[in-house]
């Protein structure tokens, strides 16, 4: 199937600093894919280059198959942009707001009247359609954001960091209108710095730092990628060097820390590690309380990656 | 486009502080003028020549005694305010109190004779009110002089009364042409000038619609950029609704100038009504050039509009008679220089409809107007043509 979204060697330099250094994205139609990286990494700089509103010094930009220029409206009219910072009319209210932005793509009155209503029902905002923004909570105001960006009914969605400054519940109620968006049909674009988010909807992850894609793939596939595998931490009431160093003996095992109460190993990819761990912990009297294994999460990928953490 | 427009017009016409200074403004400083200039066209206003008459026994029966009761006689065209006394003297009283302006009478010959205060120069409503009194007395003497001549030369003419009636006429001596196409008011150019001042402060209108339509100026510029409307709609969509209200505000302004105040705009509404549109369009464009402004925020954009308003109403004599003069001043010394203040160019259009009996320096003025809209529009568009950005 082809590319809903093609980028090859993107290029975009602010002066001496290069934002995007030779960047590739392909997307497929139906994806969600997500773009994880820390602020300033490149992720809104690649949407904005994607959408012909920067110029950039070098690369080719196709979507739908097509060379994206900032006069294919034939192109635009198939896309829905969420921005990261809420742009919306503070002097109109919230069904004017989804109206307006949905006649920049819709021309026929009845038929968009059917798509507000429809907009206005999908993030939920039935009851402040008269409201304007600023009566409207942080949460409910991402809504409009929202519903101002899919009124029209696009294939192709950006969503730039849609969940920033969102109580948990509007978030919630966010990632599953993006989900529902996407069993429509749609194919979603996702940016965020968080990386739980990105996990949890995500189909595809690039994850993005100094411009540069280090990563791509579906959750499991990244994870793979580095050599930390689960986190074993385990309650235990002493832990002397001898133990330690047994644990850390143990070819499954990266690294062993004891912090008075909690005993912690971080261990490679293997399918026995916790009945590894176990074995030597009873061979040395060791009792053992609570036991939590915790699978590698993305920042672990970014962290291997970079050495740094995600959120530094 | 018509989506554009209609959301525009919405927007635009909720921004509550949009009109404080474009809708608000002109007609609370009407108000003002309206007080301030109430005594000032008076000033300039004929009132009757106060003249003392000695009514003496010469006085009583002669011929000027019928002109001087004729012409004091209460009516539009009343031109003396007669004060009768009864001795020479007690009328020179009056005269040196400063009571009237001149004395009447008649001597034995029956000639009228003129006494006035010596002449302390200047232009002033005395020195008017001598030279009534003195042109009074000399039409009396030359026409009394004239018929004379005829009955000693052509007796029997006196008997065709429009004879005489002809020669007494100074119809085909003297024509009256009016120089103006109204009768002047001096305070009229205050409320015209106040209308430039309008005009440039509605360069608001278009200079927040514009900032809001830009990419580079607003995240909901950005947004509304990449909608499936072509960009030239948008910002044609955009302005047009800007200048729409624009011109609604100094419609208002206009009428209430016209209704509520009672400025004169000397029959010719339509024709101002037309140049309300040319203003409204001067301040769309010139919103639109500074709202264009790339990397210079919102603040400091209206900080400058402010600066500039004030600034060229100066130089249209909005602030007062020595401003007035120094408007005259440039546009007598550097004609140049007042068609390029766009404040001066909106006072000269409605002064030029009220003034003159031709519509050629009207004329003038709007193609001016239309020219430096047209100047600002072009320089506009290598700002807002940009479709791309280096940066947002």
């Amino acid at each position: 199937m082809e590319d809903i979204i093609a980028v090859d060697n993107l290029v975009k330099r602010y002066g001496d600093v290069i934002a995007l250094d030779h960047f590739n994205l392909h997307i497929a139609p139906g994806e969600v894919f997500g773009l994880l990286g820390p602020n300033g990494s490149g992720k809104t700089t690649a949407i904005n280059c994607m959408l012909q509103l920067l110029t950039y010094d070098k690369g080719s930009i196709s979507l739908f198959g097509e060379p994206m220029a900032p006069a294919r409206y034939d192109l635009k009219r198939r896309i829905g942009i969420v921005p990261q910072n809420v742009a919306v009319f503070e002097e109109l209210t919230v069904q004017q707001n989804i109206d307006y932005f949905c006649a920049l793509y819709v021309q026929d009155r009845s038929r968009r009247a059917a798509l507000v209503e429809e907009a206005v029902a999908f993030v939920g905002l039935e009851d402040y359609v008269k409201y304007r923004p600023r009566k409207l909570s942080g949460g409910l105001l991402r809504r409009l954001n929202i519903a101002c960006g899919i009124a029209h009914k696009p294939e192709l969605v950006f969503f730039d960091e849609p969940t920033v400054a969102v109580d948990p519940q509007s978030r919630n109620a966010i990632l599953e209108g993006i989900l529902r968006l996407n069993a429509q049909g749609s194919t979603i674009v996702y940016t965020s710095h968080y990386m739980e988010e990105v996990e949890e909807i995500c189909t595809r992850i690039m994850i993005m730092d100094q411009g540069r894609a280090l990563a791509t793939g579906t959750n499991d596939e990244l994870k793979a990628m580095i050599g930390t595998g689960e986190r074993i931490r385990i309650e235990v009431d002493a832990a002397d060097d001898a133990v330690l160093e047994a644990l850390r003996a143990l070819p499954c095992v990266a690294g062993a820390t004891f912090d008075g109460a909690m005993l912690e190993a971080a261990c490679g990819n293997g399918q026995h590690n916790v009945a590894d761990v176990l074995a030597v912990l009873a061979a040395r009297g060791v009792a053992t309380g609570r036991i939590y294994a915790e699978p590698p999460t993305l920042n672990d990928v970014f962290l291997e990656i970079t050495g740094k953490a995600l959120r530094d | 486009m018509w989506n554009v427009f209609k959301g525009a017009l919405m927007v635009l016409t909720r921004k509550r502080e949009l009109f404080v200074w474009s809708l608000a403004f002109p007609i609370i400083l009407s108000t003002m003028f309206m007080f301030m200039f109430s005594n000032l066209d008076n000033a300039t206003a004929f009132d009757p020549v106060p003249t003392a008459v000695v009514t003496d026994a010469a006085y009583e029966g002669s011929a000027f005694a019928d002109v001087v009761d004729k012409l004091g006689e209460p009516g539009d065209d009343q031109l003396l305010d007669v004060r009768a006394f009864a001795t020479a003297g007690e009328a020179r009283e009056a005269l040196s109190a400063g009571e009237v302006q001149g004395v009447l009478s008649v001597d034995a010959d029956g000639n009228p004779l003129l006494s006035v205060t010596p002449d302390s120069g200047g232009l002033g409503v005395e020195q008017i009110g001598r030279t009534i009194l003195n042109t009074v007395v000399n039409t009396y003497v030359r026409d009394a002089d004239l018929v004379a001549g005829i009955a000693e030369d052509n007796p029997m003419a006196l008997v065709d009364p429009d004879r005489i009636e002809d020669a007494l006429a100074h119809g085909a001596a003297t024509v009256q042409v009016s120089l103006t196409h109204a009768e002047p008011a001096q305070s009229v150019r205050y409320y015209y000038a106040l209308l430039g001042m309008a005009a440039l402060f509605c360069g608001q209108v278009g200079m927040l619609a514009i900032c809001e339509a830009q990419p580079n100026l607003s995240p909901l510029g950005a947004r509304r950029t990449l909608g499936a409307t072509s960009r030239g709609k948008t910002l044609a969509a955009t302005l047009a609704a800007s200048w729409l209200i624009s011109f609604v505000c100094l419609m208002a302004a206009f009428l209430y100038m016209r209704f509520g105040v009672g400025i004169d705009f000397s029959g010719r509404e339509g024709l101002c009504v037309a140049a309300l549109a040319a203003a409204a369009l001067l301040s769309t464009a010139l919103g639109t050039l500074l709202g264009s402004l790339p990397k210079v925020s919102m603040g400091v954009k209206t900080g400058l509009l402010t600066a500039l308003t004030c600034f060229l109403s100066l130089f249209a004599g909005l602030y007062g008679e020595p401003c007035m003069e120094l408007a005259d001043s440039i546009t007598r010394n550097y004609p140049l220089l007042a068609s390029l203040n766009p404040a001066k160019v909106v006072t000269d259009l409605f002064y030029s409809l009220y003034y003159y009996d031709s519509l050629g320096p009207f004329a003038q003025k709007a193609g001016i107007l239309l020219a430096m809209s047209a100047v600002l529009f072009a320089v506009s568009a290598l700002f807002v043509r940009r479709q791309r950005y280096a940066s947002l």
